[in-house]
């Protein structure tokens, strides 16, 4: 129960702040039709940056016990709406004392997050270098692309470490139109989160 | 007495000035954090190798091809002046390999091929086209076959598909399985039209598509090339998965990559915390290297261990 309970929070990353709803960017020339120029992919690369990291911020709230009950439900919606809709999206989960990673669906994971316990404070450092692979184009007006993150976790009960490690993760990043009434009728480009999967855990010294 | 007088100190502090200091020394009882946050994000510089790891097989192109530097920086003249392509290639293999390693395991015939690969590539201004037309996987798996834990391994190919590249599965070894001839069953397969394959996306080496693909109940036989339908391994595995005697876990992955007719080279991920991690080269492959492809792959590369041409220079 102890091991499931430090897995759930192996994937948190990210600031503390709040972030408000997917960010739509592009314009209304941005048509499924066309291809992207390279400094629009390039552009995208910042976007799916910012998803990725929208994504540990909303996990940071929804994780967090001392934050409203409203919020963290909103936090967690958000969180959802991050990911690709309509395919079977995985978010996989590791830890230093096993080789095995188990994969959950989103909703599932996200629920996981939610209820965990086990901890009296959690620290997690974030490290300022989200690798994004070049954008490939797998369809008309789409394009799939990887990013790579890497996160240091501490989990503290009662004041004493009782867990700590490095991981490196890949978000894998779908980049298509969209249409969304809510800012007008036009079709724009987004980029939408896909299976998170683990590449490697390590065991950290904590000073 | 000590965790009692901690918490009147605390106590005490906070509501003072809000800050608690403790003389050096004091054992204080854990009780008294409560008002620190649940949740502290700090954030930090990225580490070296977090930077220089080959975390995309087209980051190993690039270095490959001396566009980036083991760094992980854009080549530009003046890094190029510094740095020889040798050294870039050279990064490109596990150094932690034994076989190079005169105080382990050396390995002179092993040693040898890598300096005349390098040298190879260097004289002749070898580079990797894109990596999607050529490139080959094994797929290590664990299973649970009825209860019992056991392994295998897949092979596929990278296949151009309209807009986009596909992999694949070619061929398997699968020995805790009997292969089988099954018409009937491979006729079932066949009449579905759906088309269902396996993504190649930029995350190509991470096979989750196949995972979610098989999770959903799609015959094994379908993502396979032409002649994969008439395969009795595939066949025998497809079977058993569909009916849930198999149920693939873990998959481990190596990606094999022709540099020329005469050299293959196998990459590994390496994930550990070193600038030289990611994919790297773990073997390689020639008439010269004294390593044996997988021999389920070996039709694949004709003229692998043909005697090598002379060089061009």
């Amino acid at each position: 129960m102890k091991n499931s309970l430090i897995l759930f929070f192996l994937l948190l990353t990210g600031s503390a702040g709040f972030c408000q709803g997917p960010t739509i960017i592009g314009d209304s020339k941005t048509q499924a039709d066309d291809d992207l120029d390279e400094n629009a992919l390039k552009d995208f690369n910042e976007h799916a940056k910012q998803k990725v990291e929208m994504f540990q911020n909303y996990l940071t709230i929804v994780a967090d016990k001392t934050q409203p009950l409203e919020k963290r439900l909103a936090a967690q919606r958000q969180a959802e709406d991050l990911f690709i809709k309509g395919k079977d999206i995985f978010i996989e989960v590791s830890s230093k004392n096993s080789a095995k990673k188990t994969k959950y669906s989103v909703m599932d994971y996200l629920e996981r997050v939610f209820n965990a316990q086990g901890y009296t404070q959690v620290k997690i450092t974030f490290y300022d270098t989200c690798l994004i692979s070049d954008w490939k184009k797998v369809g008309n007006g789409k394009y799939e692309s990887v990013a790579t993150i890497y996160q240091q976790f501490e989990g503290y009960f009662q004041g004493k470490l009782k867990y700590s490690d490095r991981t490196s993760k890949t978000v894998e990043l779908d980049l298509d139109k969209m249409r969304d009434t809510n800012y007008d009728s036009s079709a724009r480009a987004t980029v939408l989160l896909g299976n998170i999967t683990v590449e490697h855990t390590t065991a950290v010294k904590v000073n | 007495m000590k965790p009692l007088l901690g918490l009147l100190l605390s106590l005490l502090c906070n509501s003072v000035c809000g800050q608690v200091v403790f003389p050096a020394g004091l054992q204080l009882d854990t009780l008294i954090y409560t008002n620190e946050p649940f949740m502290v994000i700090r954030y930090a510089a990225p580490e070296p190798f977090m930077l220089s790891r080959l975390d995309f097989t087209d980051d190993f192109r690039k270095r490959f091809n001396y566009e980036t530097a083991p760094t992980g920086k854009k080549m530009d003249d003046t890094l190029q002046r510094q740095l020889s392509r040798k050294v870039c290639l050279e990064s490109l293999f596990d150094q932690t390999d034994a076989r190079v390693n005169r105080r382990m395991n050396f390995d002179r015939r092993y040693f040898q091929a890598k300096e005349i690969l390098i040298d190879q590539i260097i004289e002749n201004e070898l580079y990797l086209p894109g990596m999607d037309s050529t490139l080959y996987a094994s797929l290590n798996f664990t299973a649970d076959y009825m209860g019992k834990e056991v392994s295998g391994t897949l092979y596929l190919k990278k296949v151009k598909a309209p807009y986009s590249f596909r992999w694949k599965i070619i061929d398997a070894s699968v020995p805790f399985l009997h292969s089988q001839k099954d018409p009937e069953y491979v006729k079932t397969v066949l009449a579905d039209t759906t088309l269902k394959y396996i993504r190649s996306n930029a995350h190509e080496t991470n096979f989750l598509s196949l995972y979610s693909l098989l999770r959903s109940g799609t015959p094994l036989l379908k993502l396979t090339d032409e002649s994969g339908v008439n395969n009795r391994a595939l066949i025998a595995l497809s079977k058993s998965i569909q009916t849930k005697q198999c149920v693939l876990d873990q998959f481990s992955v190596s990606i094999f990559i022709p540099v020329t007719d005469n050299w293959v080279v196998k990459l590994e991920n390496f994930t550990r915390e070193s600038e030289n991690s990611g994919w790297l080269i773990s073997d390689l492959y020639s008439e010269l290297s004294g390593s044996q492809l997988p021999h389920l792959l070996r039709n694949y590369f004709p003229g692998l261990y043909q005697p090598l041409k002379p060089s061009s220079k």
